[in-house]
């Protein structure tokens, strides 16, 4: 076969020209983000949807929620997949009936949810930032090429879900056929959690037609929320709508807000990064479950080296010691003098990992600058000052440090003002009677050990509507202070970090991990 | 927003992307290639699209274009593997094609479904999308004489296998 005719073979095979919905596909968004250039993002809320739910994409419309049958459910079903983008619909169970969420349309690239309460879900091509039920905010998946429809794929949620360390037990229904095509119901559940999902499949594309995410109440699972899932092609209407969503300040109507701007202006500490440029770091905080949250202003891209106490990443699983991880943070509604404020948060690899983070920065190709943070600030003063005050505790001192603490709440969760005295603690969260979430209400606060003066602990509940908030309960009469129990682990940790230290002084021996990891790093650093 | 028709046949493609909107410059080849091994045209369309939204946060910019064009090229041979391993139980159903095509195509197409996929990429960028070497070369990331060896190979294992393709061909 002479090389004119494979010429002519190969070319008749290939001759296909691409449509014009393929060419709208592949045009970068407006103003595209290159290395180091600003992404124009539309506006938005990082609220999260509580739930397992990794990279699910849910978009907001603002329509009044109503009350749906489950007639409405079943004539609503997603249409045929296609296409890059897809829209939504979202129910939630309130134990007696199903609540229309607010569903909506996205963006290549973008999506949003917001639930009748005001819980909204952000998924930006760098992530989806969903808050778990403990309402620590949690990256869920922090890749950089992926697409809002790869983002429901049941392989990469279920890699994230193992990237997460969530240890999974998968069950597969049998295949039937629904308005003409295969499905099958994928139920996943991270044992030893109260959720599961279960996701029904179309068999061809392999992406979601619906979710249904419920919670174990004591030993009933009990439906929350169902999510109908439609590709179709992106649209100039849904470009409208977009911009539409992009021009509401949702963030800012809400005075909750306007506190943790207040708590946010204050700078902690300011980093000069390696090309001159300045980081201002406003949070840094360990969280429950061992993630790190940093909220600062600063460049968009930065290189974070993270590693714990003992020297293990926080990176995900694979990503070697000390490996550079170039996140993109954002925090798009949150501004402050006109500046975004960006945050970062980091899943550690495994369970247990110590609360000591050592946290690196450097711009992209710049030279790493060590920023290490112990813990949180300690209580404040009874009368209720907080860091942001003049003569508040410095969080960054050794004194101060606490290896357990109350951590971030996200802000945006909550759409009415707390009490007032909830201010005297600082990136306070408080629990019902110590007890976890239940179905009658909208916990907004987890109880960390805070007692009052007369040494009872702080009871109430705070129930979340969609017309605003309302708080029950008595709150403390006179200042606040630490229980004993609370007291005694910050203690037994800090015994545990001293005495690392002391071995590494008497020793002098690099065969501790903290050791290697400083012994790495600094030999990196001359080698830079 | 939506962007109007990409004038890909006015004057000589520049040497250099300057920026990802320079990227869909490149979209009648990376598509071309992919339509070599992805069928029907729907599939070929969205391997297409998904190789192009990996290049946008990861190329930076600018890039000379035989970079950007290797670069892409790498992503979607990955996504053409991902969407065969997908569909390998399933028979090349050429008759989904929305493009129902009573030319040579879905049997040429079917040959180079057999080949290795090396063999079969270097052919279609040599011969379809009209590299040449040194370009053919810098797409599959090898030297050119390793690709001259890759070509003769493949060209040897594409006579053999599609050889019925000369029958009517008048030499």
């Amino acid at each position: 076969m002479n090389e004119d005719r494979l010429t002519h073979l190969l070319t008749e095979a290939t001759d296909l020209k691409p449509s014009e919905a393929l060419q709208a596909r592949v045009s970068p968004l407006p103003q595209s983000r290159c290395h180091g250039e600003r992404r124009n993002f539309p506006r938005a809320s990082w609220f999260a949807l509580s739930g397992l739910s990794a990279g699910i994409a849910v978009v907001a419309f603002l329509a009044a929620p109503r009350e749906v049958s489950a007639q409405d459910l079943l004539d609503q079903a997603g249409s045929e997949s296609q296409g890059s983008s897809f829209h939504f619909r979202a129910w939630e169970f309130n134990g007696a009936s199903w609540h229309e969420a607010r569903y909506g349309l996205s963006a290549p690239g973008w999506a949003r949810y917001e639930t009748a309460k005001g819980e909204l879900s952000l998924i930006t091509p760098t992530g989806c930032f969903a808050r778990s039920r403990r309402d620590a905010p949690v990256l869920r998946r922090p890749a950089l090429d992926s697409s809002p429809v790869d983002d429901l794929r049941l392989d990469r949620h279920l890699k994230i879900l193992r990237t997460l360390g969530y240890p999974l037990t998968i069950r597969r229904g049998q295949s039937i056929t629904e308005s003409g095509r295969s499905v099958q119901d994928i139920t996943i559940e991270c044992n030893g959690r109260d959720e599961r999902e279960t996701i029904t499949l179309d068999k061809r594309t392999e992406l979601p037609i619906r979710m249904l995410i419920e919670m174990r109440s004591r030993s009933n699972w009990v439906p929350r929320t169902r999510i109908e899932y439609g590709y179709a092609s992106f649209t100039k209407e849904h470009l409208e709508f977009w911009r539409g969503i992009d021009r509401k300040e949702i963030v800012s109507r809400t005075s909750l807000a306007q506190t943790w701007e207040r708590r946010f202006r204050t700078v902690l500490r300011t980093l000069r990064l390696s090309d001159g440029s300045r980081l201002q770091v406003r949070d840094l905080r360990a969280l429950p479950n061992g993630d790190v949250l940093m909220v600062y202003s600063g460049p968009q891209i930065i290189n974070v080296h993270l590693a714990s106490e003992d020297g293990m990443p926080f990176a995900r699983v694979g990503s070697p010691l000390n490996d550079s991880r170039r996140l993109e943070s954002e925090m798009p509604d949150l501004t402050l003098d006109g500046a975004p404020l960006r945050f970062l948060w980091f899943t550690p690899i495994r369970e247990g990992a110590s609360r000591r983070t050592h946290v690196l920065f450097d711009v992209v190709g710049g030279a790493p600058t060590p920023f290490e943070h112990e813990s949180l600030p300690t209580e404040s003063s009874q009368e209720g000052t907080t860091p942001a005050q003049p003569n508040a505790p410095d969080p960054l001192k050794k004194e101060n440090y606490q290896a357990t603490g109350t951590f971030l709440l996200s802000p945006v969760r909550e759409q009415a003002p707390l009490p007032a005295w909830t201010d005297a603690v600082p990136y306070g969260s408080w629990l019902i009677d110590g007890e976890r979430w239940r179905d009658d209400a909208r916990i907004i606060a987890a109880y960390d050990g805070w007692i009052d003066a007369s040494g009872h602990h702080i009871d109430g509940r705070y129930r979340l509507q969609p017309t605003g908030g309302e708080w029950s309960g008595e709150p403390p009469r006179q200042g606040l202070r630490r229980d004993p129990k609370a007291a005694a682990a910050a203690l037994r940790a800090m015994e545990t970090m001293r005495q690392h230290e002391q071995a590494r002084e008497e020793t002098g021996n690099p065969s501790s991990i903290i050791d290697r990891w400083r012994a790495r790093f600094e030999r990196e650093m001359r080698e830079r | 927003m939506i962007p109007t028709a990409l004038a890909l046949d006015a004057d000589p493609p520049p040497e250099s992307l300057a920026s990802p909107a320079d990227l869909p410059l490149l979209l009648d080849e990376i598509h071309r290639f992919v339509a070599a091994f992805v069928r029907p045209a729907a599939d070929a369309e969205d391997v297409t699209a998904e190789s192009f939204r990996a290049a946008f946060g990861k190329l930076r910019f600018p890039i000379p274009r035989h970079e950007a064009r290797a670069w892409l090229l790498k992503v979607a041979r990955r996504r053409i593997a991902d969407h065969r391993r997908k569909r390998r139980h399933e028979p090349l159903d050429e008759s989904l094609s929305r493009d129902s095509d009573p030319s040579l195509g879905p049997a040429v197409r079917a040959v180079l479904a057999e080949l290795p996929e090396d063999q079969a990429a270097a052919l279609v960028l040599k011969y379809a999308l009209g590299l040449n070497a040194e370009e053919t070369a810098a797409a599959l990331k090898r030297s050119v004489a390793a690709t001259n060896s890759l070509l003769q190979r493949a060209r040897a294992a594409f006579a053999a296998r599609g050889a019925f393709l000369n029958e009517g061909e008048s030499r």
